[in-house]
């Protein structure tokens, strides 16, 4: 157990982490949401029923949806764009897919590499891009919750307001669908910018997402 | 490919689901305006004033009236319920004559708003409403 937590100490910390802001969330959401229930005329509701809305499924799809769009974009872009200094970085000279013998693919792979690295054809294409390919898929699926999600919470405030209820499609062109998409969405890149920026010139030792202190700034790709 | 399909199976699979559950609940606003209006046909405000959320009934009587007295004065539309729009606790239903606006209370559902008629950009300007 000691080895397991040493091991995965990053996994299991950020999950509970995770787990205990969801419920935070869960809990400040449901205060805020019957607090305006009040104001509205409408009637308080239980947690459980708060954890089972749209408003709810909205308010947390539209953050997943941005983190997943952050990591899909940045994965992607780091193998075409480079950052001179940034240990988040490649050298310029690598720019690109690289080659089979950096890659460890084709003539190159090891006894110890992965299955489908060694299997050849579409199986090792598709496992050369499967991080991008799952984030994509996982930014595509919650953006698509935080729209069907936003739909129905959003059309509930219409009709609290005395108005027309939106389709689908009047409401994925709604300023409500995409002031919640890109307020996430410049957080998520400004946090990107910011760091590939900032891990030129500034260190935290022992972290391998920091070059070591003693690097200068212009060394690019080296961690700490 | 497969994770496409999949993909939009899950799509599909949620958005029927939200516009499965809204129809099933479509008939308890129904009910609720029939009932309304009905009472209002037959003159008996006082089951008509039953089925008025609080707030719009303290809206009606804000200035002493009534609530019945205030109600027959406005002499709304009493053509049954057509079809109801039903998103969380609020719901729209349309009738040839009328839109109302109704909330699902604790009790169940009742009239917020009735009366209505469209005004600019989609909302509507109603004679019966709380606030």
């Amino acid at each position: 157990m000691k080895r397991f937590l040493r091991d995965n100490g990053l996994s299991v910390a950020f999950g509970l982490l995770f787990v205990l802001a969801l419920v935070g969330q869960a809990l400040a959401g449901h205060a805020d949401y019957n607090n305006q229930q009040l104001v509205d005329g409408g009637a308080k509701v239980s947690l459980w029923t708060f954890l089972t809305s749209s408003t709810f499924a909205v308010d947390v799809a539209e953050n997943w949806q941005s983190e997943y769009l952050q990591f899909f974009l940045y994965i992607f872009a780091t193998v075409w764009l480079v950052q001179r200094g940034s240990p988040e970085s490649k050298p310029a000279e690598k720019i690109g897919t690289e080659s089979d013998e950096e890659q460890l693919v084709g003539a190159h792979t090891t006894a110890r590499s992965p299955k489908w690295a060694r299997a050849g054809g579409w199986r090792t294409a598709v496992f050369s891009r499967s991080l991008c390919l799952t984030m994509a898929a996982l930014f595509l699926l919650s953006w698509t919750a935080q729209a069907i999600a936003g739909w129905s919470a959003h059309n509930a405030e219409q009709l609290a307001q005395l108005a027309d209820p939106l389709t689908l499609p009047q409401y994925v062109a709604s300023a409500d669908f995409w002031n919640r998409t890109l307020q996430n969405w410049q957080s998520e890149f400004l946090a990107l910018g910011s760091m590939a920026v900032l891990s030129v010139y500034l260190r935290q030792r022992g972290s391998p997402e920091s070059k070591p202190v003693g690097t200068p700034h212009d060394t690019t790709d080296a961690t700490g | 490919m497969r994770h496409a399909l999949v993909l939009a199976g899950l799509v599909t699979g949620a958005a029927l689901l939200v516009g499965g559950c809204a129809d099933q609940r479509a008939g308890q606003p129904v009910d609720t305006t029939n009932r309304f209006l009905t009472a209002l046909a037959d003159g008996d405000t006082t089951a008509a004033c039953q089925l008025l959320a609080p707030t719009t009934s303290q809206s009606l009587t804000s200035d002493g009236e009534p609530c019945g007295d205030a109600l027959a004065a406005l002499a709304l539309p009493t053509e049954p319920a057509r079809d109801a729009s039903v998103w969380s606790d609020r719901a729209q239903v349309h009738s040839d004559g009328d839109t109302l606006f109704l909330v699902d209370l604790a009790d169940g559902w009742r009239i917020a708003a009735a009366g209505c008629t469209r005004a600019e950009e989609d909302t509507y300007d109603c004679a019966l409403e709380s606030g």
